[in-house]
């Protein structure tokens, strides 16, 4: 399956050049952890995630298609 | 004096244009700070209780901290503090930019006044001098005009303007204090109080140095602390606070929908996201010794302000996902027209969710509008805030806020107006981060993000949430206290809340000991910071005020759950967490007043005697 990986902010450091987004190819199953570590995204590391609007832990599964949304842990503003 | 200060706060009498300076009192700056913390203390001891906040004897209060306009990171805050108009509750609102530092450099570390000039003045505080100034030719003007006129004629380099705009001379109960053009002291209502007072401006023109105890190791300090910026601060260097617009909206920290929706409701956010606001942003800038630089001037385009900022998060969504609006050009104007008038942008975008709602359930008319008021309208958006800010048509009635506009209204329109104690609640949802239930409730200033929280703004190695789970009220009072006193350390002694936000904690310590010679533990700090607290909570009983009686909009609590999105099924116990808040406070469960020997703790006994 496909998914598409958008991290936002300093995560962006783990894309080739100024992308905002990169496709990926994963087997079926795979979980959230599974798609960042592709891009070098510690499943250890803070970061918060979500899909679809919905936050989404590091064990859940991704499914085909999926907008996988990656940023820093925030707060203020 | 302390170093830290300049030594010299005025006090200035509207009605008669008297001036008088009193030494900063050394004490005060060693028991409240600076900022808020002195300026609640001088209040409470001046000030009567119950007085009108738009009337002649209501006080409104520039205040400095220690650290403004020094070399410690992030220091260029000052705070406005007075009774509110819009809560009736202690008010205070801080702004960053460079205005704090050079109403020090002027000489000045506070300034207060009372009465209500004949005319319009402004207040100008010049290389240590101090006089009234006739205004008339600005009254009326908008705040960068305003700014623009009188920095050309003092002289743009070592000149910085504290401003209202028309709202604030209209007295809009939502209206703010501006400098630079782009920062406000939003909160509680403040400009009114300028504007009931006649006071157009303060202008700050100096270059007196801030005396500090060793100088050279502050700037050496500096340097070294630069560095280790977190990622948190990374973030708002690239995007400012725009950059956390899309996250939250996923996890369900920002109100959709006037509170009454979800991320669901709003799969376009990232129209409004970090990377178009960038790519609209001409230049970055930072406020005084801030390499944060979350701010931005706008590139120049039809209909934007001739120095348009950028939007900040609570704008972005205050002005787009609470109204469904991804309209991103829309909210860059109704930033521009806020700024201009002097609106805080959270109210005054709280003010146009609440009648899109009121609209769409027939409370409100195309008659009584003028045009249609649909969610997801832009144009309508901008056009609403300009009749806001005008006072014109509806918008002299959603010029007071939410809580006023709603008793006008009636036919149950207070169910849209989502505020606390009267101020219309920021862009953060209790549903999300519980602690800020409390923090809207029982704070004195009533619905503030910038406040405190368990899991909320704090320096980096205040403490750990050891709960099992951020809903749980187990020992939640212990750690609500310490969070919400390291937050009023940061705010009044000078610091962003940002900068605050994005470095260890010690930072803070270490620049004050350097900076003012004084040394001082964490616990001191802490001390500290809840005796300032604790100050305002009990100016607010004076005036009658227990927050345990306030209204509190109860969407923002998921009274009824809701039924879909990131916040699906939650309700908060407010309840259960306020009341360990009050245990841990030591303060009454249904007074709230701290005992006896809590005041005691605190050193408050004496000031506030048996009130």
């Amino acid at each position: 399956m496909k998914i598409t990986i958008r991290p936002i902010g300093p995560l962006r450091r783990h894309l080739e050049g100024d992308s905002k987004s990169v496709e990926v190819t994963l087997p079926d199953g795979s979980t959230v952890a599974d798609a960042l570590a592709l891009i070098g995204i510690d499943s250890e590391a803070q970061w918060n995630a979500s899909i679809g609007g919905q936050l989404v832990y590091k064990d859940a599964e991704v499914s085909d298609g999926d907008d996988l949304l990656v940023f820093s842990p925030i707060a203020g503003g | 004096m302390s170093n830290g200060f300049m030594g010299r706060t005025l006090f200035v009498d509207l009605a008669n244009g008297s001036l008088t300076e009193e030494t900063t009192d050394e004490s005060l700056a060693r028991d409240y700070l600076g900022g808020y913390g002195v300026g609640v203390k001088v209040l409470y001891d001046r000030m009567k209780p119950g007085v009108d906040p738009l009337g002649p004897d209501a006080m409104l209060g520039f205040t400095s901290g220690p650290l403004t306009g020094t070399p410690a990171l992030t220091s260029g805050r000052y705070t406005v503090v007075g009774k509110s108009p819009l809560t009736g509750t202690w008010g205070d609102a801080s702004s960053g930019g460079d205005f704090g530092p050079y109403m020090k450099f002027a000489g000045y570390d506070f300034v207060f006044f009372t009465g209500i000039s004949e005319k319009p003045v402004y207040l100008l505080l010049d290389e240590g001098k101090a006089s009234l100034q006739d205004a008339e030719h600005l009254w009326g003007k908008d705040t960068q005009i305003t700014d623009d006129l009188l920095r050309a004629e003092y002289g743009r380099r070592h000149t910085r303007v504290s401003c209202i705009g028309p709202a604030g001379e209209m007295q809009s109960l939502i209206s703010c204090v501006m400098n630079d053009k782009g920062r406000a002291a939003g909160r509680s209502g403040l400009g009114a109080v300028m504007g009931s007072k006649k006071l157009k401006a303060i202008v700050a023109r100096g270059t007196i140095k801030v005396p500090m105890h060793d100088a050279k190791e502050a700037t050496l300090m500096r340097r070294r602390w630069i560095p280790r910026l977190n990622e948190g601060g990374d973030l708002f260097h690239e995007y400012g606070t725009a950059g956390i617009t899309e996250g939250l909206v996923a996890v369900g920290d920002s109100p959709v929908k006037n509170w009454g929706g979800s991320s669901v409701d709003f799969p376009t956010v990232q129209n409004i996201g970090g990377d178009e606001v960038v790519s609209e942003q001409a230049k970055r800038y930072g406020c005084w010794r801030c390499t944060i630089a979350c701010g931005g001037h706008m590139k120049a385009g039809p209909g934007r302000a001739k120095e348009s900022h950028k939007p900040e998060y609570e704008t972005l969504t205050m002005a787009g996902t609470n109204v469904l609006n991804d309209d991103l050009e829309s909210i860059i104007r109704f930033n521009d027209i806020c700024n201009a008038a002097g609106l805080d942008t959270i109210s005054a975008g709280s003010a146009v969710s609440f009648a899109v709602e009121s609209y769409q359930n027939e409370i409100i008319g195309l008659d009584d509008v003028g045009f249609e008021l649909n969610w997801g309208d832009g144009e309508a958006v901008t056009s609403l805030v300009d009749l806001i800010a005008r006072r014109e048509g509806i918008g002299e009635i959603l010029a007071d806020g939410v809580k006023s506009a709603a008793e006008k209204l009636g036919q149950g329109a207070e169910e849209f107006a989502v505020h606390a104690g009267g101020q219309e609640l920021p862009a953060h949802d209790p549903k999300f981060i519980p602690s800020l239930s409390v923090s809207y409730r029982m704070d004195a200033t009533p619905g503030r993000h910038t406040q405190g929280g368990v899991g909320w703004i704090m320096g980096d190695g205040v403490m750990e949430d050891t709960r099992p789970d951020k809903y749980s009220a187990e020992g939640f009072g212990e750690l609500q206290i310490k969070a919400a006193a390291w937050v009023h350390v940061a705010n009044t002694t000078g610091i962003c809340l940002f900068g605050f936000n994005s470095y260890n904690v010690s930072f803070v310590t270490e620049f004050l000991e350097t900076i003012t010679g004084a040394k001082y533990t964490g616990e001191e700090l802490e001390l500290a910071g809840e005796r300032i607290g604790t100050l305002r909570h009990m100016f607010n009983l004076r005036e009658g005020m227990n927050p345990l009686e306030m209204d509190f909009n109860p969407r923002a609590l998921g009274k009824t759950p809701q039924t879909e999105g990131p916040n699906e099924g939650v309700t908060i116990d407010d309840d259960a967490l306020v009341s360990d808040y009050l245990r841990a406070l030591d303060w009454d469960p249904v007074t709230t007043r701290p005992s006896d020997s809590k005041l005691e703790a605190l050193g408050l006994k004496q000031t506030v005697g048996a009130a």
